[in-house]
């Protein structure tokens, strides 16, 4: 049954985009799970026609840009959509460019750089993220403050549904608003409601100048204090992140303490003013080191170090981070009171903040912790107006205010929406809701 | 339940005073910015989420629908009732609940008109950006609903981008909230982004948790005419690829400029093509650097006056045309229709051909108002509601703008929606697999149709 | 019917976008469509149409408008909801006289100096009284009883009905004003004094009658047209270089509201045209017409002082420059603005005691907007104003005190 399966879907896309052999497919897997074969198809007939084969046959899939989540996929289909990653139209009079899924985030990025076009959300995982999976997570990164969140570029997109029918929807127009909002309301989705195939995304024009500040503050207090500075003046940077030391070390291995990295992008007279201004500033609160990166291989070279970092987070450490939200005026005094659940944060495994965002990021020691960890980490957090982000934030908000109803609603909601799309469950099931 | 139970029912539930049952009360309530109307079986006035909740029980049990409403400003129909429906009135649920310019969170009720938190953001130096050009009198509430934009939202983005949470009555009378009061907040799928923009079609909104924003530190207005709609075109894009994103790029066509100049006698050039108005903002040290840039664009399309305005009179001078332009159109005909497509920018002078071409040919009076930096077009069609055949012009070169609108890869609604109005052209944008999934989501929501039904799109319940 | 089917035009003409409704104190207040611009001229709409009848509601709606005009000034496409609702009230009073009895017997004794006066007598000895009793309040209907003043006898009665100067440039008669005359006789000596202190020879004609703005607000143009014309026959007959008002009201019916009261008697119009031009404002006079001499100005103590635009001033005289220029000229009065000073302050005649709830709230938002502001006096040129303003002031337990900017200036006089 399962090699005549395996040959169908190699009757689909081809032999050669099928992968069965346990050892072969261990590349493009995460987890442990073990799925019949891995495929990659080369076009969106092909997907939907694997779909349908997959909802006939009551096949599990789950979809990756290079490798797959295989949780829950035992004797299903992992595809993988490398296979589609072409750059099908960058269209300069609209800022907006057609790409498949597959299509590497940062190859995407350098190939609009040399066309002086920009795709501001940062890359989940700068080696393996890909596009569509870019939307699949949705989310908002550091520089979301200025640029916004992820699902503000996206315009469009063709998506196989689970029952094999192709959804197109959204164009070329930022200001739409015609019949329900699927287009942003499929970012985040991961691969549960369908499968991208195409996308359209919204572009920028890059700005004219981009310069970086990095200080080192052997008081995270004291940092804290100079984010809330800022603040305060209206200094509003596109990104303004806080590493801890030990993950300072990382990114640069002469700092000392704690490190701010603050990226400047606009226009020259106010960005090279500002970069002066919050100089001055950091040094005045106390920072050891203030150092002004405008020379361009060494901007790029530092904010690279912070997207492999990110990655790290994103992929590798996932288990081990935990992420919540509070308000940014409000960071000093939430991560003076944190100290008392983490003990010194400084020697913390790790500690990360989009200071503008007011989001923390914590790396446990262990993952075995996070649990425990989160329970008490959501009940400050929620006293300084914020709380665990994602699904798992709800339900602990939910928990804390011993509202099961509400999480109860929530819940049910979650799951008809699911259900009425994937009435069979079979995309994503390593995703729970 | 018989309509005076219900009735009773729902003064109960709200109190004497804050049920309209009678027949001026209906009759008021039959209407929008529209031209459809209806009559309804009472209007109620809810003052909190508990109001809210025991309302969505109320039409569970007795079997008649919700209709949302802010202000009744909405131009698709999208409050329009029917006999078997309750009219949910929102706007005496308009408190203020906070406002955190610290941590840049607002917290209101639906009922809160935009101006009126306008007003109150400013005296601590903040906004919200989202501006629709009814922002005086629209509720926020009606403005989620309908997801609004405004002139502003070039830069800023739309209603969407600014709601950070929500806090619902689900049809089943669950309370829920989706997000907070920051990004990321939202549990996987992204429920406010549904929300917004559903047209009260899968919840009752209770309270909304707003972004903020300091307002700018600098502003500079300029005015340009031009000969040709081309050449303002033109300098739409040139603008945005050179890497400035103005907060406004307003533009007027030949007829309006004309119907304005009526108004003002202030000197505009009776035959110029189009005006456009630009303003930037931003830190002060940029404005020059940005204004010369414009300037230079300007001039290489063409332009035939430029105006840059000094002072604070001087920009009020400046949006003068802008400002009267829709009442001077009352002045040759006592109707308008305004339509809200929406097309890609490099699509804009294509889509002015057209709606000329199309005014034409159906022999009526079409003007060109246009947000024109993300190609959302407002053409008023001009008409008197009076001479029936007149009307069906105007509606049929309603259905003519929409499907050029669609075919220069565009949409029929930038920031108004559909409502009824454009109910019957919706599959003409939407595939029915999109359809499908517009299904799919109502019934996760709202299985009975219990909100709003026969708005966005006709389901079998 | 004819009456609305006159304005079937600009009924018309509203494309029911919504713009007027928060320029609307009622609507703002209550909240319900029916209390709004766009509400009402939809049903007056519908009523010509046949839809609805003009029952109470109806009534309700027509009736509590303010007339403050805000909605016209807010229109897009320039419809008049204030004149709107003028038609509305007309037909109403066409179809079956005005209702309920009290406002139909409250408008028949202004308009007659005779049974005013008797009123107000009426008022001063035993109908305070019953008043209280009736509310158990000393604030019936929002407005302060018991502080309400009565003059002790009619100012054109204290006053001779000429007054000279030696050295006479300008002969301004003194149109006095239901209020001016029988409550805050001290504002109508102010005027003169102010008016003398310039060389104007002020001629107070005795027989002088109530403008009719209280009978043509509510559609008896019958009995406005009567007392217009005796206004204008009596005041015509003086010569003067000017007819003066210290009452905006006043102001916008006599120099406004009498050429439409009269556009269908041609052959009067002309004589109506020829007593509007002569008509004037207080403030407006002073400042555009005598051009005060600021440096025989006295100064007092130091008071801050804020502005109210009757609507009357604001949006039917449209004159908002002069009053200020005139307090400012006033050494040592330091001028504050407040927020909305434009806005209504909830009288609007006998709607304040027709919808008391609904005015009191209105006045509320007036007196707080006063309050904010820091001033400790209140001017305004409106007496209706004037004592719905000190009396909700007075409601809130406030201690700022209303007057009119000619008190203010007549102070500057004294010595």
């Amino acid at each position: 049954m399962s090699n005549e399966i395996v040959n169908r879907i190699k009757g689909l896309v081809g032999e050669d985009h099928v992968v069965d052999s346990p050892a072969g497919m261990v590349r493009y897997l995460k987890g442990q799970g073990q799925p019949l074969a891995v495929v990659m198809p080369g076009s969106t007939v092909e997907v939907a026609e694997i779909v349908k084969l997959a909802n006939k046959e009551n096949l599990k899939v789950a979809v990756g840009g290079l490798s797959v989540e295989s949780r829950g996929l035992d004797g299903g289909l992992a595809m993988v959509m490398s296979g589609m990653n072409q750059v099908l139209e960058i269209d300069h009079a609209n800022l907006t460019a057609t790409v498949q899924p597959g299509l590497s985030h940062a190859e995407f990025s350098r190939i609009l750089a040399e066309q002086n076009l920009v795709f501001p959300p940062e890359p989940y995982a700068p080696k393996t993220g890909s596009v569509g999976g870019c939307f699949a997570l949705g989310g908002a990164d550091s520089q979301a403050f200025q640029y916004m969140p992820v699902r503000t570029y996206l315009l469009g997109y063709e998506m196989v549904l689970p029952n094999g029918d192709i959804l197109e929807v959204g164009n070329k127009c930022i200001k739409n608003v015609s019949g329900y909002d699927m287009i942003h309301f499929a970012v985040g989705s991961r691969g549960t409601l369908g499968i991208f195939t195409r996308l359209l995304v919204k572009l920028l024009p890059p700005p004219a100048v981009k310069m970086a500040l990095v200080a080192d503050f052997a008081s995270l207090p004291k940092a804290c204090q100079a984010i809330a500075t800022l603040i305060k003046r209206r200094i509003f940077p596109t990104r303004l992140n806080l590493l801890n030391p030990t993950l300072a070390a990382r990114i640069d291995p002469g700092a000392k303490g704690n490190l701010v990295m603050v990226d400047l992008t606009g226009f020259k007279n106010s960005t090279e003013l500002l970069a002066e201004e919050m100089a001055g500033i950091f040094h005045l609160a106390g920072s050891g080191e203030v150092r002004i990166v405008k020379e361009a291989e060494a901007y790029a070279k530092l904010w690279q170090e912070w997207l492999d970092l990110r990655g790290e987070l994103n992929t590798t450490w996932a288990e081990r981070v935990l992420d919540f939200n509070v308000g940014p005026m409000k960071l000093a005094a939430v991560l003076q009171a944190l100290a008392d659940i983490t003990g010194d944060l400084a020697a913390y495994p790790g500690l990360v903040v989009e200071g503008l965002l007011g989001r923390v990021r914590l790396l446990l020691p262990a993952a075995g912790e996070k649990e425990e960890m989160a329970v008490k980490v959501n009940t400050l957090a929620m006293s300084f107006g914020g709380n665990v982000s994602g699904n798992f934030g709800s339900k602990l908000v939910c928990r804390a205010y011993n509202d099961a109803e509400m999480w109860e609603g929530i819940e049910s909601l979650l799951g008809q929406i699911r259900r009425q799309f994937d009435p069979k469950g079979i995309l994503a099931p390593g995703v729970s809701l | 339940m018989t309509d005076k139970e219900i009735i009773e029912q729902l003064k109960k539930i709200v109190g004497e005073k804050n049920v309209q049952a009678d027949k001026i009360g209906l009759t008021s309530y039959g209407y929008d910015a529209t031209l459809l109307s209806g009559v309804g079986l009472a209007a109620v006035f809810p003052l909190s989420t508990e109001h809210v909740v025991k309302l969505v029980k109320l039409a569970n049990e007795a079997g008649f629908s919700l209709i949302p409403r802010g202000a009744g400003t909405n131009l698709s129909g999208g409050t329009i009732p029917d006999e078997r429906s309750v009219t949910v009135n929102f706007n005496r649920m308009k408190k203020i609940l906070d406002i955190d310019t610290d941590n840049f969170v607002a917290v209101v009720e639906p009922g809160l008109v935009n101006f009126d938190l306008q007003a109150e953001l400013e005296k601590e130096g903040f906004y919200y950006p989202p501006d629709p050009a009814s922002y005086k009198a629209t509720t926020l509430g009606g403005n989620l609903g309908e997801c609004s934009g405004g002139p502003r939202c070039f830069k800023y983005g739309v209603t969407r981008d600014y709601i950070l949470g929500l806090e619902v009555v689900l049809p089943n009378g669950k309370v829920i909230q989706t997000g907070g009061r920051n990004f990321n907040s939202e549990p996987e799928y992204d429920l406010t982004r549904i929300i917004v923009g559903s047209e009260g079609t899968l919840a009752l909104i209770t309270k909304i948790f707003l972004r903020i924003l300091p307002l700018p530190a600098a502003k500079k207005t300029m005015l340009a005419i031009y000969n040709r709609v081309e050449d303002a075109s033109q300098t739409v894009s040139d603008i945005v690829a050179a890497g400035i994103v103005p907060t406004t790029l307003e533009m007027m066509d030949n007829l309006l400029i004309n119907t304005a100049e009526d108004a003002t006698g202030a000197g505009l050039p009776r035959d110029a093509g189009a005006l456009l108005i630009i303003e930037i903002d931003g830190h002060p040290e940029d404005m020059d650097e940005q204004v010369e840039t414009i300037a230079g664009i300007c001039k290489k399309a063409r332009v035939r006056e430029f105006k840059i305005a000094r002072t604070a009179a001087e920009v009020d001078q400046l949006w003068l045309a802008r400002r009267v332009v829709i009442g001077s159109v009352a002045r040759r005909r006592p109707s308008y229709s305004l339509q809200d497509i929406t097309v890609p920018r490099s699509m804009f002078p294509n889509m002015v051909s057209g709606i000329l071409q199309i005014a034409k040919e159906r022999n009526l009076e079409v003007g060109i108002l246009a947000h024109a930096g993300d190609g959302n077009m407002h053409p008023l069609v001009l008409f008197d509601q009076r001479i029936e055949e007149e009307v069906e012009r105007v509606h049929l070169a309603e259905k003519d703008i929409c499907t050029l609108a669609l075919e220069l890869g565009g949409t029929m609604s930038g920031e108004h929606g559909i409502g009824l109005l454009k109910k019957k052209y919706i599959t003409l944008e939407f595939s029915p697999v999109a359809m499908d999934c517009f299904a799919k989501i109502k019934n996760s929501f709202d299985p009975r149709h219990l909100l709003n039904p026969g708005k966005i799109m006709n389901l079998q319940s | 019917m004819g009456v609305l089917n006159d304005v079937y035009e600009m009924l018309n003409t509203c494309n029911k976008c919504g713009f007027c409704l928060t320029a609307c104190k009622t609507y703002k207040t209550d909240l319900r469509e029916p209390m709004s611009p766009r509400g009402r001229i939809q049903l007056i709409k519908k009523l010509v149409d046949g839809v609805i009848e003009p029952d109470r509601d109806y009534e309700d709606a027509i009736n509590s408008c303010l007339l403050c005009g805000e909605c016209a000034v807010a229109c897009p496409s320039g419809v008049k909801g204030n004149e709107l609702v003028l038609a509305a009230r007309r037909d109403l009073k066409l179809r079956h006289g005005i209702k309920p009895f009290a406002k139909s017997f409250a408008l028949k004794t202004l308009a007659s100096p005779s049974r005013l006066e008797h009123g107000f007598n009426f008022f001063k000895g035993v109908g305070k009284g019953i008043l209280k009793k009736v509310d158990g309040l000393d604030y019936f209907r929002g407005v302060d009883i018991r502080n309400m003043p009565v003059a002790e006898k009619p100012f054109l009665e204290q006053v001779p009905e000429q007054i000279t100067v030696s050295n006479p440039q300008k002969k301004v008669a003194f149109f006095v004003g239901c209020f001016l005359n029988h409550s805050l006789d001290g504002t109508a000596h102010s005027v003169v004094k102010v008016l003398t202190k310039n060389n104007c020879d002020v001629i107070l004609p005795k027989d002088q009658v109530c403008c009719g703005l209280p009978q043509y607000a509510y559609g008896d143009f019958e009995r406005a047209k009567a007392n217009a014309r005796k206004t204008i026959e009596s005041f015509l007959d003086c010569k003067p270089d000017a007819v003066l008002t210290a009452c905006a009201s006043c102001g916008s019916m006599l120099r406004d509201e009498y050429l439409k009261l009269f556009a269908d008697e041609p052959g009067y119009l002309p004589r109506v045209k020829e007593f509007c031009a002569k008509v004037f404002e207080f403030s407006e006079f002073v400042e555009d017409q005598i051009k005060l001499d600021e440096s025989k100005l006295k100064a007092h103590t130091s008071v801050k002082v804020t502005y109210h635009d009757p609507c009357h001033m604001a949006r039917h005289l449209k004159i908002t420059s002069q009053p200020r220029k005139v307090l400012r000229s006033i050494p040592r009065l330091q001028f504050v603005e407040m927020n909305e000073a434009n806005r209504c302050c909830g009288a609007s005649g006998l709607v304040q005691a027709f919808y008391h709830e609904l005015s009191t709230d209105i006045t509320r938002q007036k007196t707080q907007n006063i309050v904010d502001s820091g001033a400790e006096v209140v001017a305004t040129s409106c007496p209706a104003c004037m004592l719905r303003i000190q009396g909700g002031l007075n409601f809130a337990g406030k201690k700022q005190t209303v007057v009119h900017v000619a008190d203010l200036l007549a102070k500057a006089y004294e010595d």
